[in-house]
């Protein structure tokens, strides 16, 4: 059969090393389907295994959340779930204070999030307002405006749930060169974005920065937020193992 | 329950009791999907709504998923369809523009080489849309995807020798673009 030319070979083996995508892209999917499937009689995404059964559970209230921290060596960023809460929900505890540092320059991520002309609307929370089709459609690049943006506006484009994920994500590599710089980009982007949608992966982050710098005590907090807020955390084992291991 | 790296290789020999769950489909093949329905010729504002499109259909099949075949195979069945859907509705509405790959335009996005692959990836984008949809399925599936001759009759539905008629006839549009393109043989 004919075959490409070694020219052309090379062409499209070229093409095929464009980065794919990230990982803000996987999580944003992720949160469309879980808010989909149960409109569409599939049920929730937590009974989605070979146990097709399971669908039929009603879920009355659903938490999403987008694991952000790494097992092992490996950065797991973007894989969302819905669960169905406990019969007895963990009690919430106070959440730990940042430390309050200097102002830093949030790390850019090496996927660096894509530019957004205007705030973006924030992914529907499917519990509380599905859409058939809550996908979000990536906003267009607008012209610049004449004016500059509110500080509000400025901060609504700033803290998406993407740019969270990748600074996150960041943070999550600086653990491994630089948990002092980790920390620095945990703080900047508590500062810049307090609050946020992946409270879970921010303490997780910071106990793991704060350990990792000695600082036990502070990273203890963290971890005793997870436990009581998200015992079935996929980065509490990851947590312990760096703040209650000698 | 599959680990990931069974998952990932979706060895031929997935019986029923292996049947991975969902979120194991979704972890492994996510960036399969995505990368293939772009090579598809979606554009960036379609891609998410496609993407969750394929996985709904996984979803709505898994039970029904014997591991008879790879789930190379059936997803990229599910999106070469999927994706087909998409272009034709956009056909419909009269067609876009080709827009650039989403952060791909730009060549200072990143070191030189993912640069030239952005751009390579773009070129390679406009070639394709001078072939016909069953060539460019067959042609993407093939030298993109890599996947057999064989697996790609099995995802599309079609006759071995049809994958090789559409294979031989999508090479050589491209290669014939490609000469256009670049000045050689002229």
């Amino acid at each position: 059969m004919t075959d490409l030319s070694p020219e052309d070979r090379s062409f499209v083996e070229l093409a095929r090393l464009a980065p794919g995508p990230t990982a803000a892209d996987r999580a944003r999917v992720r949160r469309a389907i879980a808010a989909a499937a149960p409109l569409a009689g599939l049920g929730t995404l937590a009974g989605s295994s070979k146990a097709a059964g399971a669908f039929g559970g009603v879920v009355k209230s659903a938490l999403i959340f987008v694991t952000a921290v790494g097992v092992g060596s490996g950065v797991v960023i973007g894989v969302a779930e819905l669960r169905a809460p406990s019969a007895t929900p963990p009690t919430r505890v106070a959440a730990p204070q940042a430390r309050p540092v200097a102002p830093v320059v949030i790390a850019q991520p090496s996927e660096p999030p894509e530019p957004v002309a205007e705030p973006a609307p924030a992914a529907p929370e499917p519990a509380r307002a599905p859409a058939p089709r809550p996908s979000r459609p990536r906003a267009p690049v607008e012209p610049t405006p004449a004016i500059a943006p509110s500080p509000v506006r400025a901060a609504q484009t700033r803290c998406t749930l993407e740019n969270e994920a990748n600074v996150l994500q960041t943070a999550q590599r600086l653990l491994g060169t630089s948990a002092r710089e980790s920390l620095e980009t945990l703080d900047a982007l508590e500062r810049e974005c307090p609050g946020g949608e992946l409270i879970e992966e921010r303490h997780a982050a910071r106990a793991l920065a704060l350990c990792a710098l000695g600082r036990r005590d502070e990273g203890r907090r963290h971890l005793e937020w997870l436990r009581a807020n998200e015992p079935t955390s996929p980065a509490l084992l990851r947590v312990r193992r760096a703040c209650e291991e000698p | 329950m599959l680990s990931m790296t069974a998952a990932r290789a979706a060895a031929p020999a997935q019986t029923r009791e292996a049947t991975p769950s969902f979120d194991e489909i979704y972890e492994v093949m996510f960036d399969f999907v995505w990368n293939l329905l772009r090579r598809l010729g979606l554009h960036d504002a379609e891609l998410d709504d496609a993407t969750q499109d394929v996985f709904m259909r996984v979803l709505k099949g898994l039970s029904e998923f014997q591991g008879r075949s790879k789930l190379r195979t059936w997803l990229g069945g599910i999106a070469v369809h999927v994706a087909a859907d998409v272009r034709r509705n956009r056909s419909r509405r009269g067609g876009d523009p080709l827009p650039l790959p989403s952060g791909l335009a730009d060549p200072a996005n990143g070191p030189l080489e993912l640069a030239a692959a952005a751009q390579a990836l773009r070129q390679l984008q406009q070639l394709l849309e001078e072939l016909p949809d069953e060539q460019r399925e067959v042609f993407v599936l093939t030298e993109m995807e890599q996947l057999t001759a064989p697996e790609i009759s099995e995802a599309l539905g079609v006759n071995l020798n049809t994958v090789y008629s559409r294979l031989r006839l999508a090479r050589k549009a491209f290669a014939a673009a490609r000469a256009r393109e670049t000045g050689a043989g002229t």
